[in-house]
């Protein structure tokens, strides 16, 4: 069903469907008249009794039944050079037609209904054959009663439509072009508020300060604004609250945690000082990535040009430089468009796994592609089971054993931060099992061109800023 | 000397005010505590302070706006503390003209490095020669940004640094065309990060040629003087 229905053409926007709609009633409602006239037009036995052709050939008929022998022949002299279409023709060049064949069948019809009187006198004829004339053409024939009679074609009766074959094309198309072209004007008027109601969500989704839509155009519209509106409202509020949560955690639990660490440091050197040190700093890290987590999804994105074997060789250098084995082979001069300090994020927890898990962290990058680029965190460690490869990516999943990781260090957040920035970058993070053992984490990303996905703007509110929503309240 | 330097923390969370003053005075420093904006501009009338700790949230006038105004009449050397740990708010206070910047919970040792490279800094720049700190810094078409430590390339490319590489070339980028010993470079960029495991200035330089030379096997904006130590060859001018 639903495959189906998108399938349809016509479920692609409501301008289209409408402007259907529209020129379909249009298509209906004049090919209606139009045939309605045709027809009319096409019924001589309707017609005949009021046609101009009919008329004048009864008076003629008249006339010339009346008229003396002079009188006649330059009455039939003056028709048969006319154009009215009526011909005096000896009778025996006539033969009867067979009845039934329209149109003179019906034409006679309709003179004999008008016309009882003239019943005696009339019957369809065609031409014998010979030299001139269409043979096959229905004529009317009024006897004279002298062997010669009053002839008429309802072929060329002037009053009938003897519309050209191209005549209905062509009115259709004059008809249709600009019915359509109205049409399309018309169901794009009507779905306006719709489209600037797509588009204020569409620049809501990337700005939650986007002005709000203005209440205006239909009642159905208006309650949709108006509700568009309530509800951005209200997400705005909860993106708020949560920006300010995320704040006041954040410095709430560093600032108790600041003076631990200085109570720490003020004790005399030894195992009891530098096990709070330890938890200090391993407790700061968790707090700044549960942070980074629920804030990275939602903070506007700020991409630039970055060379990226230097934003890997540094990580790397960060890490050797406190002693632990990381090291970055790979070309120089990667361009990438990216976020910096997300991607710088995302690498360095992948290498901070592979040092606590696998004892060396190798990180590669492979550009023989050149709509992406490839970069590879290696390590030596156990890695990870088939089964298990899906769920470390979840948030606050990991490993049972911890392997030899100090117990208080590690939220299982490191993986999940790394995907949801891999993934705003419109790439791809897998894990791979290496030969003879350890890891391969692979993250493949699109060198340019793909738009961020579009992620709502979220400011955590500057420190000032929250300051004084806490006076306030 | 370093007796008579002044330190001034503006911090309203007492305890953490109380130790660090602790930690500074054992450290040789004179120490002055003020909770709020309004103690703080009544101890800066009083005595002349050298450097000042600044929290960035607190009660009344925030850090932002104390920085903001502050600068507006003096260049007394300031260091931001945060707990928000927020990029953004680093951003903010060092164009606002913070001179540095460290986030809570801060280690003693780090919070001791900073205080003296931001005095040393300020004591080299009364002597002037070198260029003017927070500017933008421009050589051979790079552009290099001490305030937000960002370096881009000839094509506005970000080229990334490590914390000490980015100290070093911005030493060497703010003193141009002179030759500085590895004794020299070494007392001007151990503020940031001392410890056991740093590298030596000769790596770093070999690093950072790595990522900006165009040759790095025949170098080109970082001399090696024979004897003497390294020297920034290009022209650098504020941007
Ligand atoms: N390189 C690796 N080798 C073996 N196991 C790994 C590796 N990387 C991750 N894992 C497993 O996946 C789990 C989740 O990793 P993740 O980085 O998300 O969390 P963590 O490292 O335990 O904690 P955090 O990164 O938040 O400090 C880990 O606990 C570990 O069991
Ligand atoms: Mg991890």
């Amino acid at each position: 069903m639903t495959t189906m229905s998108r399938l349809s053409p016509f479920n692609h926007s409501i301008l289209l469907q409408v402007g259907t709609v529209l020129i379909i009633c249009q298509i209906l409602a004049h090919a209606g008249t139009f045939f309605f006239m045709v027809w009319r037009y096409e019924r001589p036995d309707l017609l005949s009794a009021t046609s101009v052709s009919t008329v004048q050939a009864i008076g003629f008929y008249e006339v010339l039944k009346r008229a003396d022998p002079t009188e006649r022949a330059s009455l039939e002299k003056a028709l048969s050079h006319s154009e009215i279409g009526l011909e005096v023709i000896k009778s025996d060049r006539l033969v009867v037609a067979p009845r039934g064949l329209l149109p003179g069948n019906a034409m006679l019809d309709g003179l004999e209904k008008a016309q009882p009187e003239l019943l005696h006198a009339m019957s369809l004829v065609r031409r014998q054959a010979g030299p001139g004339g269409t043979p096959n053409a229905d004529l009317i024939a009024l006897s004279l009663g002298d062997g010669t009679a009053l002839v008429f074609d309802p072929e060329r009766d002037s009053t009938r439509l003897n519309l050209p074959r191209f005549v209905v094309p062509l009115a259709f198309t004059m008809l249709f072009v600009p019915l359509a072209v109205l049409s399309l004007w018309g169901a794009r008027m009507l779905t306006a508020p719709l489209r600037r109601l797509a588009e204020a969500a569409d620049r809501f989704a990337i700005d939650l300060d986007a002005t709000p839509l203005a209440q205006q155009g239909p009642a159905e519209i208006r309650t949709l604004a108006h509700a568009f509106n309530a509800m951005k409202t209200r997400i705005r509020q909860l993106v708020e609250s949560r920006s300010r949560m995320l704040a006041a955690v954040s410095h709430d639990l560093r600032t108790p945690l600041t003076r631990l660490r200085l109570r720490a440091e003020a004790l005399a050197d030894g195992e009891d000082k530098e096990r709070t040190l330890r938890d200090v700093v391993a407790m700061d890290r968790m707090i700044g990535h549960a942070l980074s987590y629920l804030r990275d999804q939602a903070s506007p994105s700020a991409r630039e040009r970055v060379d990226l074997a230097t934003l890997l060789e540094s990580i790397c250098d960060d890490f050797a430089d406190t002693g632990r084995p990381a090291s970055y082979h790979g070309p120089r001069n990667v361009v990438l468009d990216c976020e910096p300090d997300l991607m710088t994020r995302a690498i360095s927890n992948l290498v901070d796994n592979a040092l606590k898990f696998g004892h060396v962290a190798k990180v590669s990058l492979d550009t023989r592609s050149s709509a992406e680029v490839v970069i590879r965190v290696e390590d030596e460690g156990p890695g990870i089971p088939d089964e298990a490869k899906f769920m470390v990516f979840e948030p606050f999943s990991r490993g049972d054993e911890a392997r030899g990781a100090p117990e208080t260090e590690g939220f299982g957040l490191g993986l999940a931060i790394a995907r949801q920035i891999v993934e705003r970058h419109g790439g791809q993070i897998t894990l791979h099992d290496r030969q003879p053992n350890g890891l391969c984490v692979q993250v493949v990303l699109p060198v340019r061109g793909r738009p961020p996905v579009r992620m709502p703007a979220v400011q955590v509110p500057s420190a000032p800023a929250m300051r004084t929503e806490q006076a306030k309240s | 000397m370093t007796a008579q330097t002044h330190i001034l923390i503006v911090e309203d969370d007492g305890e953490i005010a109380r130790g660090t003053a602790r930690f500074l005075n054992q450290s040789g420093y004179r120490v002055s505590i003020a909770p709020d904006a309004r103690t703080m501009d009544r101890l800066m009338k009083d005595a002349r302070i050298d450097l000042m700790l600044l929290d960035l949230m607190l009660p009344g006038e925030d850090g932002l706006s104390i920085c903001r105004r502050l600068r507006a009449s003096n260049r007394m050397p300031i260091i931001m503390l945060t707990a928000m740990g927020e990029e953004m708010d680093r951003v903010v206070g060092l164009e606002l003209g913070a001179d540095d910047y460290l986030a809570k919970p801060f280690s003693t040792r780090e919070l001791l490095a900073r205080i003296r490279a931001v005095l040393r800094r300020g004591a080299e720049n009364g002597g002037s020669e070198a260029m003017p700190r927070g500017h933008k810094l421009t050589f051979d078409g790079w552009i290099l940004d001490p305030a937000t430590r960002q370096l881009h390339n000839r094509d506005k490319v970000k080229v990334v640094m490590t914390g000490a590489e980015f100290d070093l070339l911005a030493a060497l980028c703010e003193r141009p065309r002179r030759v500085l010993t590895r004794d020299q470079l070494l007392d001007l960029t151990q503020g940031r990060a001392a410890g056991p495991f740093d590298r030596s200035i000769d790596t770093l330089i070999s690093r950072i040629r790595q990522k900006i030379e165009p040759d790095p096997k025949d170098p080109l904006y970082i001399q090696t003087v024979r004897l003497g130590g390294y020297m920034f060859t290009q022209e650098v001018k504020p941007l």
